[in-house]
């Protein structure tokens, strides 16, 4: 029986009766098992039929719905708010560049390093940097800090945001530097935090007033402690940074000693 | 009509009257949101202004507003950390 509803020649039912079907709460619970809702209405799990353009979306409302992906492939997508803007929900990160990028560093301290990107982003504030490997800018010991730096324009920015996933409710710190052209590092802050569980993590970072006569800025986000230590991966979200260029990527790293390092990373991109 | 739901006044009606409209089924069908077997096309989710409960082995799927967007939040059995799907 493909079609659930209570047809006009049915008789309704309602359920439990010693011989006749439920015909009442049939469409709702979803039919015969594996039903969708249990029995008293949760969701036990859903099923979205595929869709070919996004539905529409009212004030203060948000769709969740499945349509093709320009590959052919069935996604998930999430809608915003009065018709807005349509976006793939989970899985949907893709590596769009990555390397294995030696640095020696000119002395040891706080040092930046380059990592060439091939190709500029279109949505840099959407893309998340990811150090993952074994490369040996994390065998720098309780030192090491990594951070994700772009050039931007902050005349009228007065804050970011760092989206870390952390593997644990461990204490993390944020560091960050804005860097002015001509004059240098002009402002610099630390975040101290300790998460209340691991996953994802948004920190928005609040930076004091820049002079008005700077206007393109190199601002840097710092994560360092039990984000990037240890084993496994680290992800840090450019999200809501807005670059003008973004051609490369700047990492600011702090040496022990003079060496080469190897920096393992990779840009995702949804 | 913004009130779908069967009003006391209202005939109980099943699918395919001949004349009269389907009122049995018209919640749950919303406006296109389910296909007639009762599988979603699409789910819209109203703002929430906290995080809504859940009880074990339940897992709630829900919307509220971050930073001034509406995003979509998981949040885990027994109220655990709600996280941000999108």
């Amino acid at each position: 029986m493909s079609d659930l509803r209570i047809q006009y020649n049915e008789e309704m039912v309602g359920q439990g009766h010693p011989t006749k079907a439920d015909t009442l709460n049939r469409l709702f619970l979803g039919g015969p098992a594996p039903v969708l809702r249990d029995s008293d209405g949760k969701v036990l799990h859903s099923v979205f039929k595929k869709q070919t353009s996004p539905p529409d979306t009212g004030v203060d409302e948000g769709a969740l719905y499945a349509k093709e992906d320009a590959a052919g492939e069935l996604k998930l997508y999430w809608r915003r708010p009065s018709n807005g803007e349509e976006m793939e929900v989970g899985g949907g990160l893709v590596v769009v560049d990555q390397g294995s990028t030696p640095w020696t560093p000119a002395g040891a301290g706080y040092q930046t390093a380059t990592l060439p990107f091939t190709q500029p982003l279109a949505n840099p504030e959407k893309c998340a940097i990811s150090f993952a490997g074994a490369g040996s800018f994390r065998q720098t010991g309780g030192s090491a800090v990594v951070s994700a730096q772009v050039t931007i324009n902050i005349e009228d920015e007065t804050h970011f945001r760092v989206r870390a996933y952390v593997g644990a409710a461990a204490a993390t710190t944020i560091c960050y530097q804005v860097w002015q052209a001509i004059t240098g590092q002009v402002r610099r802050g630390v975040y101290s935090l300790t998460p209340a569980s691991a996953g994802p993590l948004d920190i928005d970072v609040t930076i004091d007033a820049i002079s008005d006569y700077t206007k393109a800025l190199i601002l840097s986000g710092n994560v360092r402690g039990d984000m990037i230590r240890g084993t496994g991966s680290r992800t840090m979200n450019l999200d809501e940074i807005k670059t003008t260029s973004n051609t490369n990527l700047k990492l600011l790293g702090y040496a022990s000693d003079i060496d080469t390092y190897y920096i393992p990373w990779q840009i995702y991109v949804p | 009509m913004s009130d779908l739901r069967i009003q006391y006044n209202e005939e109980m009606v099943g699918r395919g009257h001949p004349t009269k409209a389907d009122t049995l089924n018209r919640l749950f069908l919303a406006g296109g949101m389910r296909s007639p077997e009762g599988k979603n096309h699409w789910a819209v989710f109203k703002k929430q202004t906290g995080d809504p409960p859940t009880a074990a082995d339940e897992l709630a799927l829900y919307a509220k507003e971050e930073g001034g967007e509406l995003a979509l939040y998981a949040r885990p059995a027994l109220g655990g950390p709600a996280w941000r799907l999108i």
